[in-house]
């Protein structure tokens, strides 16, 4: 395994975010994880110290394999590493209890998933306002709730289908309903465009630039679509369980040509 | 580091739970009514084992109640026929039969003090008897020779043989006859005679008073006479010591009705041109005609095609009634199922709840098991093919609690619907054999129909105890489910 060449430009970016702390809404230190023992030990992530800032679009970006997934399961609090930490909101969540992580994972963060994952039985309306049960809200506000945020993503008239009846892109844009339907200030979203036609996914990732921006969503997104550079504020390259390098997208558009030939 | 942010998750209560887990099962339809046919069929069982037999056991108990009281009433019919045996007398002088007793003392002559004594005597001898007869062939072989208990008590009155007899029981070390071996000496020595003597006298009181009963009405037999029932007949068998009250006389003078009648309804049947008659109506040929074919034909309503069928050949005017005949005919029926049904006479009331033997109560418990492993699969099914769901609203923020629950109330609505099918199922099961088995006589299990209740009540709460209990350990399996698990992709 080849030393990392990006030691130098992370640790500048870490030192000019020092001191910087409430720009920061999830960072991880020295993030590891490891599967299996001794010999067999394969490593997910290597050691991942990374700064997300709040409020920005950040990609994250990296061929398969590459601790991709596993970094989206750690700092969504879904997984627990197996060194380092994971500081959502300066808490460090290996501290803390599971209805704690509940509470976490109900409000604070959304997740859109690569294969969409409605509850197959319920309408769209009603996968949207799940969250809100579980975070105890009143049936009516919910379904309140739930219409308004069907219309931020187009959908307000489709409110009483079932997921089957529904194409892609519109059950991602239920899904992304629901991931805003507790106002969280995280949006994970694992791959969002993988299954969607070109068009379908520049959609989705309008939206998502649009809840970015409008209400000021942290939005953490990996994917493979190149077209994301175009919109978001960062891209975070994942190598080998490694954070490569960080880069501002204002860095990067001269050299966008290079990469679209790349892909 | 700042403190940690202490505000939990909201505690969902069982409604939201519940239509959660409602509108689930709703949509996997399927897989559902499959533990539900489980749940159906074991609770089916389950009632219907509890019901049948709590309905065959009080068929049989009220058959052979009934069928005791018909014998009781034919058994008076042959006390003032024909005398008791001596044998038999003191026998039946052991028996706990009040009335018995009664007749016996009035006919051995003796005061209450003495016959109480022949009474002991007789319970004592039986005592002896029970004992010997009960001891291990080998022993009893030796102690007793080829010979009854009663040969031996009367051979035990020879010094010698009860000498071997005494030498024998010691060698042996079985416990003596009533415990004790000079209590048995006297009572083969004393006691016996004095009871055989008592039984002979009872004999022969009892043969007079039959001889007095047919001097006080000649001409007449005992059949007749109780058909007749000429006024003052009890009171004169009382004064002959017989234990018949009043009542008793009208079921025993509607007993000796019957008995004629069905007499001589059977020497009817045997004559050519009945026979024939009935195998014309019948349209079969009369070597086919049979009592009992034409009796069953006749219970179904038919009393008046065989009154003109008796009136065709040569009958009597007595039995011209067609309303009469089928009570007849019903009367056979009811009493031939009644023979069918009792397998013991004696048939003792149940004890413990429901009384099932332990073979049934195996059973029971064995596909109950079977149940749970069935049902338990079939919800480890259900969340294996739902990961992806649970762990999505892991990630959205159910709690484990909240999916545990969630499952166990799928598993005990399952359980519910189930059990309640099962309960129909089983009841009508258990009726429809009882009613294959016991036909007319079922209508008198009537009575257990509170426990039978019970049963079925019971019965559902086992099953939805079941099904909750079954799905625990799935339960437990999504509870612990990894959120991550939602990022797979399929």
């Amino acid at each position: 395994m080849t030393e990392p060449t990006t030691t130098n430009v992370h640790e500048q970016a870490a030192a000019a975010d020092t001191g910087d702390d409430r720009a920061t809404i999830i960072r991880t230190l020295g993030l590891e994880k490891r599967y299996g023992e001794g010999e067999a030990t394969t490593y997910a992530l290597r050691g991942v110290d990374s700064k997300i800032r709040r409020g920005e679009l950040i990609a994250v970006m990296g061929p398969s394999g590459s601790g991709k997934s596993t970094y989206f399961n750690m700092i969504g609090a879904l997984d627990s590493p197996t060194k380092g930490r994971i500081l959502i909101d300066e808490v460090d969540v290996a501290q803390l209890s599971a209805v704690e992580l509940a509470f976490l994972r109900c409000r604070k963060i959304g997740y859109i998933f690569q294969s969409y994952n409605l509850i197959s039985y319920m309408t769209c309306l009603e996968n949207v306002t799940v969250p809100m049960t579980f975070a105890g809200v009143q049936p009516e506000q919910a379904r309140k709730r739930g219409m308004e945020l069907l219309a931020l993503v187009g959908l307000a008239d489709r409110w009483d289908h079932r997921p089957i009846e529904m194409s892609g892109g519109q059950q991602q844009r239920t899904a992304i309903a629901r991931s805003m339907s507790n106002q969280p200030r995280i949006l994970l979203a694992d791959e969002p465009t993988a299954n969607l036609d070109l068009k379908t996914g520049q959609a989705i990732l309008d939206i998502l630039e649009r809840i970015n921006k409008e209400r000021e969503v942290t939005v953490v997104c990996s994917t493979h679509d190149h077209r994301l550079l175009n919109v978001c504020d960062r891209i975070m390259w994942i190598r080998d369980g490694r954070v490569e390098r960080v880069e501002e997208r204002k860095d990067l558009t001269i050299k966008l040509g290079r990469i679209g030939g790349e892909a | 580091m700042k403190p940690i942010e202490a505000r939990q998750q909201v505690k969902l209560g069982p409604r939201r739970c519940f239509q959660l887990a409602l509108s689930g099962m709703s949509y996997r339809l399927f897989r559902s009514m499959i533990t539900v046919a489980i749940l159906a069929l074991a609770v089916a069982f389950l009632v219907h084992m509890l019901a049948y037999g709590l309905l065959a056991h009080e068929t049989e108990l009220q058959a052979a109640r009934e069928l005791r009281e018909s014998r009781a009433l034919g058994q008076i019919l042959t006390r003032v026929t024909s005398p008791d045996a001596t044998a038999s007398i003191v026998d039946r002088l052991a028996e706990d039969d009040d009335a018995r007793l009664a007749e016996y003392q009035a006919w051995s002559g003796l005061d209450e003090a003495a016959f109480a004594e022949v009474v002991d005597a007789a319970r004592d001898r039986a005592a002896a008897r029970e004992h010997l007869i009960s001891l291990p062939l080998a022993q009893r072989v030796r102690l007793m020779g080829e010979v009854e208990a009663e040969g031996l008590f009367a051979r035990l009155r020879d010094a010698d043989r009860w000498q071997r007899f005494a030498d024998d029981v010691e060698e042996l070390g079985v416990r003596p006859p009533l415990g004790d071996m000079a209590a048995f000496k006297q009572l083969i020595d004393e006691r016996r005679p004095r009871l055989l003597e008592a039984a002979s006298a009872i004999h022969q009181g009892h043969r007079e008073a039959i001889a007095a009963l047919d001097r006080a009405y000649p001409d007449r037999s005992p059949r007749e006479l109780f058909i007749d029932r000429p006024a003052g007949l009890g009171q004169t068998l009382r004064e002959l010591g017989f234990a018949v009250d009043d009542e008793r006389l009208d079921a025993v003078g509607a007993f000796a009705r019957r008995a004629r009648d069905m007499d001589r309804l059977t020497e009817l049947m045997t004559e050519p041109d009945v026979r024939a008659a009935v195998a014309r109506r019948m349209n079969i040929s009369p070597g086919d005609v049979t009592y009992d074919a034409t009796l069953r034909y006749v219970a179904g309503g038919r009393g008046d095609w065989f009154a003109s069928v008796l009136a065709d050949a040569t009958a009597p005017p007595q039995l011209a009634d067609g309303e009469h005949l089928t009570a007849l005919a019903r009367d056979y029926r009811r009493e031939q199922r009644l023979d069918a049904v009792v397998t013991d006479i004696d048939i003792q009331p149940r004890e413990g709840l429901f009384g099932l033997p332990a073979q049934t109560m195996w059973l029971i418990g064995l596909s109950f098991m079977v149940c749970v492993v069935g049902v338990a699969n079939a919800m480890l099914m259900s969340v294996t093919e739902r990961f992806t769901e649970i762990a999505t609203m892991k990630c959205l923020g159910a709690m484990d609690g909240f999916v545990m629950m969630m499952f166990v109330f799928e598993a005990v609505i399952q359980g519910l619907v189930g059990g309640v099918i099962g309960v129909i199922l089983g009841s009508l099961l258990a009726l429809l054999r009882g009613a294959v088995e016991y036909g007319g006589l079922l209508g008198g299990a009537s009575t257990v129909i509170d426990e039978v209740a019970i049963a079925a009540a019971m019965s559902l709460v086992i099953g939805v105890a079941l099904a909750a209990f079954a799905a625990i350990g799935p339960a437990w399996v999504a509870a612990r489910l990894a959120p991550m698990e939602a990022m797979r992709v399929e």
